[in-house]
Formats: C-alpha cells, sequence, structure tokens
C-alpha cells in the first residue's frame, strides 16, 4: 500500500463526511454549514491535485486511446466539479454565517437560494455515481488500509483508470 | 512550484465556470426578486434574529437551520439518494457486462 492511496483515501473519507454534514444544514447548524462548505472546498482541491496526474492523462488521450469508463469518469468528474462550484457560489451569494462574519452583505436573491437547493440536490445524484464508477478501490484500499488486505487487493487498487 | 501551478489552473477554471455561472444568473432576469409582493419581501438580516424569514418557511420544529443538532434528516436523504444513483449505476453495468457476455457466447 502506497503512502499516496492511504492519503487519498483517509482524505475522502474526510470529503465525505464532510458532504454529508453540510448536506443538512438543520442537522449541523448554518454556521456550521458555511464553515465547513468552505473547507470542504479547499480539501477538494487537494483532491484534485493528489489525482492530477490522472486529470491530466485521460485529457490528453481522451478523444485518442481513453476507455469508454474512463472518458464516462471524466465527464462525470467535470460535472461534479462544475456542479460544486455553482453550490459554492450560489452559496457565497446567499451566505448569512460567512459573508457577515467578513463584514460582507449581499441583497437576498432567491434565485440563487433555488440553484443552492437544486445543485445541492443534483450533486447527490453525482457524487451517487462517482463513488459507484470508484467502489472497488475504496472498498480494496479501505481494506488495505484498515483491515490488512493482501496484495492482489492493492494491485486492483493502483489501478489508474479507477483513481480520479 | 509546480503544485502551486497546479492550485492555480484549478482556480482559473473554477473562476471561469464560477464567474459564467453569475453572468448567466443575473442576465437571465430569474434573479428579480419582483415576484414578491410589494412591500412584503422581507430584508436581510446578517444577525438572524428569530422572525428571520426564510424563503422555504420556518417549519424546521426547533432546531432550524441557524440552531444547534437537529434530527439528521438531510444526512439519511443524502445517502439514500446517493444510494439509489450507484444502484443505478450499478445496474447499468451489470446489464451491459451480461449482454457483452451472451453476445460473446
Amino acid at each position: 500500500m502506497s503512502n499516496s492511496n492511504r492519503t487519498k483515501l483517509l482524505l475522502d473519507i474526510g470529503i465525505f463526511l464532510a458532504f454529508l454534514i453540510t448536506m443538512d444544514p438543520h442537522f449541523s447548524g448554518l454556521a456550521i454549514h458555511e464553515w465547513l462548505s468552505i473547507a470542504l472546498a479547499g480539501t477538494i482541491v487537494v483532491h484534485l491535485l493528489l489525482n492530477w496526474e490522472w486529470i491530466v492523462n485521460v485529457t490528453k488521450r481522451l478523444f485518442v486511446k481513453a476507455t469508454n469508463g474512463a472518458r464516462v469518469n471524466y465527464v462525470l468528474n467535470w460535472l461534479l466539479f462544475i456542479d460544486g462550484i455553482l453550490i459554492m457560489l450560489s452559496g457565497i451569494m446567499i451566505s448569512e454565517a460567512v459573508l457577515p462574519t467578513l463584514g460582507i452583505s449581499l441583497p437576498v436573491d432567491f434565485a440563487w437560494r433555488r440553484l443552492h437547493d437544486m445543485s445541492a440536490n443534483l450533486s447527490l445524484f453525482i457524487m451517487g455515481l462517482h463513488l459507484a464508477m470508484h467502489w472497488n478501490w475504496i472498498v480494496t484500499t479501505f481494506k488495505r488500509v484498515f483491515l490488512g488486505g493482501g496484495k492482489k487487493q492493492v494491485a486492483v487498487a493502483a489501478n489508474p483508470e479507477a483513481q480520479s | 512550484m509546480k503544485t502551486l501551478f497546479r492550485i492555480l489552473v484549478i482556480l482559473v477554471a473554477a473562476s471561469i465556470i464560477g464567474g459564467l455561472m453569475y453572468v448567466g444568473v443575473n442576465a437571465s432576469g430569474s434573479s428579480d426578486t419582483s415576484t414578491f409582493e410589494e412591500g412584503r419581501r422581507p430584508q436581510f438580516n446578517p444577525d438572524g434574529d428569530d422572525n428571520m424569514f426564510r424563503p422555504e418557511g420556518d417549519e424546521r420544529g426547533e432546531h432550524g437551520e441557524r440552531g444547534g443538532f437537529g434530527f439528521p434528516g438531510g444526512v439519511i436523504k443524502a445517502l439514500v439518494l446517493m444510494s439509489i444513483a450507484g444502484g443505478i449505476y450499478s445496474a447499468v453495468v451489470w446489464t451491459g457486462k451480461k449482454a457483452k457476455r451472451v453476445a460473446t457466447s
């Protein structure tokens, strides 16, 4: 098990848990919802940096010799990225905790509120697909990190096609 | 240096997409607030007192968005929706593999 895979898994678990908490502002409270979302944006940048090689490789061979699975995965990742930006942007526009703390106030705009709700709901569906596409990698790496799985599992986990 | 460049690429991509969205939302006129009755539209209140208007209503129980930890219904909803999406993906993949197996045999 490479340190890279371990780092990726631990970061991804953290991102997933934070994503779940931010999906329910009534559970966490608005202030935690907003601050945690901003922290989540930062960790997603780290997630992209850790998977940068995959992104560059698939981008280069997207129209040439990438597998269909990699293409679907690539498009799905872009959709998730765009949706994430929409969630963050609309969230900032309707912020009631972070922006006032920073001394910034924006007028209430219900279009952004609707967009925030819609994009958040859409992100659940895309995230579900994202997790399903990487399920083998998640399970094998999880077993290896936490349960001490075998070498065969590591080989599967190291498959670059399954990582993003 | 390489990492900084990559971070810059991500931020530039995010800024371009976010900027386009911002322009799109404003240009579409969907941000027009005139759909609310004149004089009844509440004012933004960053201090967030209890009377603060929320577009989805305030009937969220004693633990509103502003309050402390309430029942994690949204978390459960998120897990269920993600599971459904994952299940759909798995079903599609399984059907594809089965069709491929039938075609080759």
